[in-house]
């Protein structure tokens, strides 16, 4: 049983995470929550003896996946603010 | 001149530590990885004094 | 289970545990923190579970995330600076986090070293314990950088304060 434990609480930090980053409506919050989300997925890969596929999993999910979300987010937010701009004038 | 030696000088510094790092990092080691660190250790150590100079010259 | 094993798993119980709860709930000021000490504590879970289980290869998942956790910070703290100028997150909590930080990378790395014996693995994991130190204090001299501000940067950074 002990053997297991580990695993199980990978698996309950992943499944935490899942349902945070659901749950989490604003998508500035939620780049955060994924960014939890890869490294509790990186650490179940490597509980689960593939620590090639957390290598991967931690260059993709830790920095890459917040970067995209939040990028995007400026970019639509700063494309509505300056259209906002132009409507008052 | 002496400003081309000071840059291949610290291009060499940077190359050595790199290298170095490299194989400390890794598990075994034989003549290949000695190649691959060294090449590797190269490009690293152009970017490294990019970013130096990049940084320092502000 | 060995005791590196129960190490590993406590830490990531007691430890990453917590600060992912500071990650995903409040502002900004709490969050970006947090982060940095949920990557660092999660960089020397995967030191000690690679002890425990006794396979070498898990160590290179550590120096990964020793690098790319305090990259994530900065980028958090890049794209967020407004709403860290806004908000500052407490100087004493701050150094309360980055004192924290430092312990834990000295009480975990040192004794990880004294088990693995001199050699290139030695020197591995000394360097993990450097990046993940540089790291915290790269990521605390930045959250304190924007937080001190305020809105003179607000041109990078706009669009990005819609937030309560």
């Amino acid at each position: 049983m002990t053997g297991e434990l580990p695993v199980l609480l990978g698996l309950l930090l992943v499944a935490a995470a899942g349902t945070g980053a659901v749950l989490v409506r604003d998508p500035v919050r939620q780049s955060f929550v994924l960014s939890l989300l890869g490294l509790s997925l990186a650490t179940l890969f490597l509980l689960l003896q593939a620590p090639d596929v957390a290598l991967s999993q931690l260059a993709v999910g830790s920095a890459l996946t917040p970067l995209m979300v939040l990028l995007s987010v400026r970019k639509v937010r700063r494309k509505a603010r300056s259209e906002r701009r132009e409507e008052r004038e | 001149m002496t400003r081309a030696l000071a840059a291949g000088g610290e291009l060499l510094v940077w190359w050595a530590a790199l290298t170095l790092l490299w194989i400390m990092l890794i598990g075994p080691v034989d003549t290949l990885e000695w190649v691959v660190g060294a090449g590797a250790g190269l490009v690293a150590a152009a970017a490294a004094r990019g970013a130096r100079r990049a940084v320092g010259d502000r | 289970m060995n005791g590196w094993t129960a190490a590993g798993t406590a830490l990531l119980l007691c430890g990453f545990a917590p600060a992912a709860c500071g990650v995903a709930t409040g502002r900004a000021r709490r969050r970006v923190p947090a982060q940095n000490v949920a990557t660092t504590f999660l960089s020397l879970v995967f030191l000690l579970l690679s002890q425990g289980f006794a396979r070498p290869a898990y160590v290179d998942t550590a120096l990964m995330l020793s690098v790319l956790g305090p990259a994530g910070t900065l980028l958090f703290v890049r794209l967020l600076a407004d709403q860290l100028a806004d908000h500052p997150p407490g100087q004493r909590w701050l150094r309360v986090l980055t004192a924290v930080n430092y312990v834990a990378v000295a009480a975990v790395v040192l004794p990880l070293c004294v088990a693995t014996g001199p050699g290139r693995a030695m020197v591995k994991l000394l360097v993990i314990g450097v990046l993940l130190a540089l790291g915290c204090r790269v990521a605390t001299r930045a959250v304190q950088a924007a937080a001190a501000m305020g809105h003179g940067r607000g041109a990078p950074a706009e669009g990005m304060s819609d937030d309560r």
